[in-house]
């Protein structure tokens, strides 16, 4: 799921701009978009996605370990 | 150049040595050598992953292609980054439950096969040559540039100085160094980036508005050394003093028309403010597309845009998981959790690094446009600062980054060669402490030497490379070994074959110019756009046709791999 999000959402911009020529000419305060999203702004997402993909496995993790030995000793969770 | 570059590279070099050395007396038996016996913090390692992973093409490549080809070079940090996105998603705890020391490992111990495991070990070292090389020709090319030394006399000190390091330290020390040298890089690239964008007037983003062709912010003076052929796109008046357009002129001013001019060697031509930029024929973007357009066209030759676009991404992105010498680093997290945490940490670092080659980059094309007339596109970098701030900041500023830039190039290698030397002394050779030494020492020979053959290729290109034959070769291997049971040896040999096997035959018949354009460019010059594709499909269809021959122990081997930790030690306690 989290792979699928991220490769979409870096994956498709490619497409939009050879679809939408003006999404490749847009400039934010004279910047062009095209440096925003490749410079600056991919990395935060690729974090985010990053971060919640290992909190989902922690727990997961966590979760089955729990129910096949309830008694196991979970000191790091 | 200076003697403070001089000095900051002998320093960074004696310091390399310096922290390696302190691996020594950690460093005993073979498994120290081997992956510093597991023990490694994540923050440390993480630091270490990327300091081994910023090669030379992080650090001077991508900002020169930007310069050079336009903000579509932009996709190879992004994928750079999000490789180890995907490596966190797919692989990272798992291999590291696995326990194995490289991929070699991985694959006998998964599939049990004595033949597989060969051929990877020579893929191991097709991967880790071709990375290698990028690394000694930015050796190279920084120590003509800071020295003006012949360009092989920097690959060979590279050679000799990581190749007697790892012989002496092993991994521990490799592990300090590297740790050592993500930090170095950062600064080194960080700080020069911050002054410079602080020190620079804040012009009027002209220069980046699409429909614009670059001028000149202030009255510049662009110093030719080669002959050069360039053209204008509007007319401009000039002080020219050397040859141009086969007439000689000292000092004189010129009306250029807008067109195509040649200047000989050592020419000097003096731009007013407000002149157009004129744009170097060998670096002319040559899809004929803006510099702001988000594609990318480089080893393509400007042919359909959009796919090799799509061919990096696709190269970036699948070819982390596929690098012997990164993954042999996921052995010493202590557990699966731990290696997630890792490569989550390495996503950190690498963005933050990403951000400064852009800002040089963007800093380039507004303020020192001529260095568009520059010869070698990799050595934006090292002449921008003393370029944009004269005198004694500019000069410690270009110290900072040569040195930055060789601690690229010491970390990168000497990784490579670890995982070269790796995988010669335990595959090939008798194990153990003098086999991976002399293994070192040699592999350091052999890089060096094919290293004068790759000159005229960029660096960012030529990684680029080497991402493309690992994703279409150890990526499937590794995705489907670890989320596939179906996956046979035959299926798995074959795969690794046919996808890293075209892939090389592509390169190769790109860097002999087979095909200079169209479709033939495209496929020829960003193989992964196919090869990828077809190594997981020949995989897939292969293992399905010999499902007698999957291995009798997978359900074991799977178990290991998903279980986590705190079940597996349970498991292990009940069993004994």
């Amino acid at each position: 799921m989290c792979l699928t999000l991220a490769l979409t959402v870096t994956a498709s911009f490619p497409v939009i701009a050879a679809m939408v020529p003006a999404v490749a000419r847009v400039t934010v305060a004279g910047v062009p978009l095209t440096l925003i999203v490749l410079g600056f702004a991919f990395y935060p997402v690729f974090l985010a996605v990053g971060w919640f993909y290992n909190r989902q496995a922690r727990q997961l993790e966590a979760r089955f370990t729990d129910l096949v030995d309830p008694a196991s000793q979970r000191p790091d969770v | 150049m200076s003697d403070a570059a001089i000095g900051a590279i002998a320093f960074v070099t004696l310091l390399t040595i310096m922290v390696g050395a302190r691996g020594i007396r950690v460093a005993r038996t073979p498994d120290d050598f081997m992956v510093a016996a597991r023990q490694v913090p994540p923050a440390l390692n993480a630091a270490a992953i990327s300091g081994e992973y910023l090669s030379a093409a992080s650090f001077l490549g991508i900002a020169g292609l930007v310069v050079s080809q336009g903000l579509g070079a932009l996709w190879y940090s992004v994928g750079y980054t999000a490789g180890y996105l995907v490596l966190l998603l797919l692989v990272a705890a798992p291999l590291r439950r696995f326990g194995a020391y490289t991929i070699p490992d991985f694959a006998i111990g998964r599939l049990g096969s004595r033949g597989l495991r060969q051929t990877a070990t020579a893929l191991v070292l097709v991967i880790d040559w071709f990375y290698l090389l990028p690394q000694m020709k930015g050796a190279g090319i920084t120590l003509q540039w800071v020295l003006g030394t012949p360009y092989w006399v920097g690959a060979a000190t590279l050679g000799v100085v990581v190749s007697c390091n790892i012989a002496m330290g092993g991994m521990k020390g490799i592990t300090f160094v590297q740790c050592f040298q993500y930090w170095l890089k950062l600064c080194a690239i960080g700080i020069p980036a911050l002054v410079l964008l602080i020190a620079v007037r804040h012009s009027p983003t002209v220069n980046l508005t699409p429909e614009h062709a670059p001028v000149f912010t202030h009255a510049t003076v662009v110093d030719l050394t080669q002959a050069t052929g360039f053209t204008l796109p509007r007319p401009a008046t000039a002080t020219v003093t050397g040859v141009l357009d086969q007439r000689t002129f000292s000092d004189q001013g010129v009306s250029l028309c807008a067109c195509r001019h040649v200047a000989g060697a050592d020419t000097k031509i003096g731009f007013a403010a407000g002149a157009p930029v004129p744009v170097s024929l060998a670096m002319e973007p040559s899809s004929g597309g803006s510099w702001d357009s988000p594609f990318l066209t480089s080893g393509t030759n400007g042919a359909h845009p959009l796919a090799a676009t799509y061919g990096v991404i696709i190269a970036t992105f699948f070819g982390a998981i596929g690098l012997p010498h990164i993954l042999v680093r996921f052995y010493t997290n202590p557990d699966g959790e731990a290696a997630r945490k890792t490569t989550l940490i390495v996503v950190l670092l690498l963005s933050t690094f990403y951000l400064f080659p852009t800002v040089l980059a963007v800093l380039t094309r507004l303020h020192a446009p001529q260095l568009y007339l520059s010869s070698d596109s990799d050595s934006v970098v090292l002449a921008l600062p003393s370029l944009l701030l004269p005198g004694l900041p500019g000069e410690l500023l270009a110290a900072l980054v040569a040195a930055g830039a060789f601690a690229a190039f010491l970390s990168t290698s000497s990784g490579l060669l670890v995982s070269v030397a790796g995988a010669l002394s335990h595959d090939f050779m008798n194990r153990g402490v003098k086999a991976f030494r002399w293994c070192a020492i040699s592999a350091g020979v052999v890089a060096t030497c094919a290293a004068l053959l790759i000159g005229r290729f960029s660096l960012a290109l030529l990684v680029g490379w080497a991402f493309a034959i690992a994703a279409s070769s150890f990526c499937p291997l590794m995705v489907l070994g670890i989320w596939w049971r179906r996956l046979t040896r035959i299926g798995a040999t074959a795969g690794i074959v046919i996808g890293g096997g075209s892939c090389l035959a592509a390169i190769i018949a790109t860097m002999l110019g087979v095909a200079e354009s169209g479709w033939g460019a495209v496929l020829l010059g960003q193989p992964a756009l196919w090869t990828v594709p077809l190594a997981f499909g020949v995989m897939i269809v292969v293992s399905l046709l010999t499902q007698r021959t999957v291995p009798a122990n997978v359900s074991q081997v799977m178990l290991r791999m998903h279980l986590p930790e705190a079940l597996s030690r349970q498991a292990h306690r009940t069993i004994n």
